[in-house]
């Protein structure tokens, strides 16, 4: 079970940034940047209008603005996320929305455009 | 040469109390002077007095407020701040590594020292463990730091200080935490367990609340909102009963 150093509740809104070593799990409203060195988790119900940058972003909820993950960014069903997304492994569960670019960062952390993103469905 | 700081005797018992309390500091080698606060001396003003005939150990025996008001008067100085909880806090009792006096004089009789933060209300009012703001319905709650300001509403936030203990393991932040309210289900069960709905952390704050609430510490209401919050890091040197803890000199 992940453990979590920043956690904004259902009922929480804030802005400004949030930057953590730690893993952050979002399950309020957000207006700014985040950034982790750990999981950012965008929970059910949860909305974020800003960049987020991470090793690791799983949503549930929905995000405004560009994802960058090292290792993976994962949209559950139900996820929406408008915005371009930079990530090595980008996978997008079946009933979650994506409207933006996507790219991949490779080993060597260089970026190539356009990568296609893994569906579930495995086409 | 140890100094006892306590509050004042108000019944036969704690008498009592006191007596085997002296008795077993004489027995362990650790005997000193012994003061009770009094409307002319409080804590604060004793520690001070303390301070000044040169004791190199004050120890605070009770709560959370006796504590930390004797400890805010030991802020970066070279004096060892020993603690017999009485009335304390689970926080405080997790944060010294021992519950109960008899422990409390054979860790004071070993004297490890570790060097602990302690917090600063409004810049004048120091406190060692934690504080909260309880209200009885939700109240609507402003948490500005620096890089941040976050909007909720809630009734009850707590403020800690972890001092590298558990369940965060960290120091040198403030720990902002509204606890997740238990619904009961039918038959008085608990339809979820009782944890955190938010944290943040952060080394200074303000804190507003609508309406206007009391902060408190074991009870004792130590100022209203607004209030500005920080922390002087691995400012004290308390005698510590936890492992983990480094030694200090």
């Amino acid at each position: 079970m992940e453990v979590f150093d920043t956690i904004i509740g259902q009922n929480v809104k804030l802005q400004g940034n949030l930057t953590n070593q730690g893993a952050i799990q979002i399950n309020g409203q957000v207006e700014g940047q985040i950034e982790s060195e750990s999981t950012v988790t965008i929970g059910s119900g949860a909305m974020v209008k800003g960049p987020i940058k991470a090793k690791t972003v799983e949503v549930t909820g929905e995000i405004y603005g560009s994802v960058v993950a090292n290792d993976r960014v994962e949209l559950m069903p139900k996820a929406k996320l408008i915005g371009d997304v930079t990530t090595k492994n980008l996978v997008i569960r079946l009933g979650a929305s994506f409207i933006g670019k996507s790219s991949t960062i490779n080993d060597t952390s260089s970026e190539k455009p356009a990568a296609k993103p893994a569906y579930e469905s495995g086409k | 040469m140890y100094y006892y700081i306590a509050n004042p005797i108000k019944n036969k018992q704690e008498q009592n109390f006191f007596s085997s309390l002296r008795q077993k500091l004489t027995s362990e080698g650790i005997a000193g002077e012994m003061e009770f606060c009094s409307p002319e001396a409080d804590a604060a003003k004793l520690a001070a007095s303390a301070l000044s005939k040169g004791f190199t150990t004050i120890v605070a025996i009770g709560d959370d407020f006796l504590a930390s008001r004797v400890a805010g008067v030991l802020v970066d100085q070279p004096i060892a701040l020993g603690i017999i909880p009485i009335g304390a806090s689970a926080h405080l009792i997790d944060l010294l590594g021992y519950g109960n006096w008899i422990e409390a004089i054979q860790v004071l009789r070993h004297r490890k020292l570790g060097l602990y933060d302690i917090g600063l209300i409004n810049e004048d009012i120091f406190f060692l463990t934690g504080l909260e703001i309880k209200a009885d319905k939700p109240i609507d709650f402003n948490l500005h730091v620096s890089q941040f300001s976050a909007n909720f509403s809630g009734r009850h936030l707590l403020i800690r200080l972890f001092n590298n203990n558990p369940p965060f393991n960290i120091s040198n932040v403030l720990h902002f935490l509204v606890p997740k309210e238990i619904h009961r289900g039918l038959f008085g069960r608990k339809s979820q367990n009782s944890s955190i709905e938010t944290l943040l952390r952060a080394e200074q704050a303000v804190i507003q609340t609508s309406p206007q609430m009391e902060i408190k510490m074991s009870d004792s209401v130590l100022a209203s909102t607004p209030i500005s919050l920080s922390l002087i890091p691995q400012s004290i040197r308390l005698i510590t009963g936890n492992q983990g803890q480094g030694q200090v000199g």
